[in-house]
């Protein structure tokens, strides 16, 4: 194999390479929209890892932690349920009583591969 | 004259049987296939000029999409959109470098012809595609058939060196 045609194939390998991991990281990391009724407002995930928003009962605390998955960590609601839901990902957590919505946005959806 | 015009008709005859022969293969996705037609593009480049491979290439995907039945439907303008901008490209590079390989130029062509297709379906079908998972892909697919293409067209340029 000739010397220009080895450079322009490993050169085209290594945009192949970072391309991918481009791919590989935004697959891993999950998007969530927080939807706060009470506010009419839409939050994302701050680099904190930790939301504080203020429903229709009071102040309920969103977390991530390092795997991307989301719970919510105290909630003013009467039945705890959205507490006790635990880290969840790429699935749905709300809280209706005090108007929490977090919602795994479809970013990463390939419309091609349909993946 | 003639006798250009004759080697580009023929040429154009030969790269339209060949994308129809490719036609009916399965693809997994929609831009990956051997892109043998590409070949006589090449060819018609290094041979003739890089209009030459223009003409064959536009020609070409109009003579194979009108036997197909899909003349002027969305597989013809992906067609038509990657076989143009992958001789269009050819053409730049082999005017742009003068030490510019066979294997250079086809593995481009086989790229550009790829990326311009994945465009194509973004504007015309689909707003969300993954661009850094199918440009990973293409790379992996476009170096072996690129590679072949260009090994046919050093193979019959060996072949029609005194014709």
């Amino acid at each position: 194999m000739q010397k220009n045609n080895l450079i322009f194939i490993i050169t085209l390998l290594t945009i192949s390479a970072v391309a991918y991991y481009f791919h590989f990281k935004s697959q891993n990391s999950a998007q969530y929209e927080v939807r706060v009724l009470a506010l009419n407002k839409t939050f994302f995930r701050p680099s904190s890892n930790r939301l504080v928003v203020k429903g229709y009962l009071g102040e309920s605390v969103i977390t991530w932690n390092n795997n991307d998955e989301v719970r919510i960590e105290k909630s003013p609601c009467p039945n705890q349920n959205c507490v006790r839901m635990g880290s969840c990902k790429n699935i749905p957590l709300i809280c209706v009583p005090n108007g929490i919505i977090i919602n795994p946005t479809v970013q990463n959806f390939d419309a091609v591969t349909g993946q | 004259m003639l006798k250009k015009y004759t080697t580009l008709a023929m040429l154009v005859a030969s790269a339209a049987a060949l994308q129809i022969i490719e036609s009916p293969l399965p693809r997994f996705l929609p831009w990956l296939k051997p892109g043998l037609a590409n070949a006589l593009s090449l060819y018609a480049l290094v041979k003739l000029s890089a209009a030459g491979g223009v003409i064959v290439a536009i020609f070409r995907t109009f003579l194979a999409s009108l036997l197909l039945g899909t003349l002027f439907s969305p597989v013809f303008i992906m067609s038509f959109v990657g076989a143009l901008s992958s001789a269009l490209l050819m053409g730049l590079l082999y005017k742009a470098f003068s030490k510019v390989t066979n294997e250079i130029l086809s593995i481009s062509g086989a790229l550009i012809n790829n990326l311009s297709q994945l465009a194509v379906i973004q504007i015309m079908f689909a707003e969300n595609i993954n661009f850094m998972f199918h440009i990973a892909i293409m790379i992996w697919v476009s170096i072996p058939s690129g590679y072949i293409v260009a090994k046919i067209v050093n193979e019959l340029l060996r072949r029609t060196a005194d014709a």
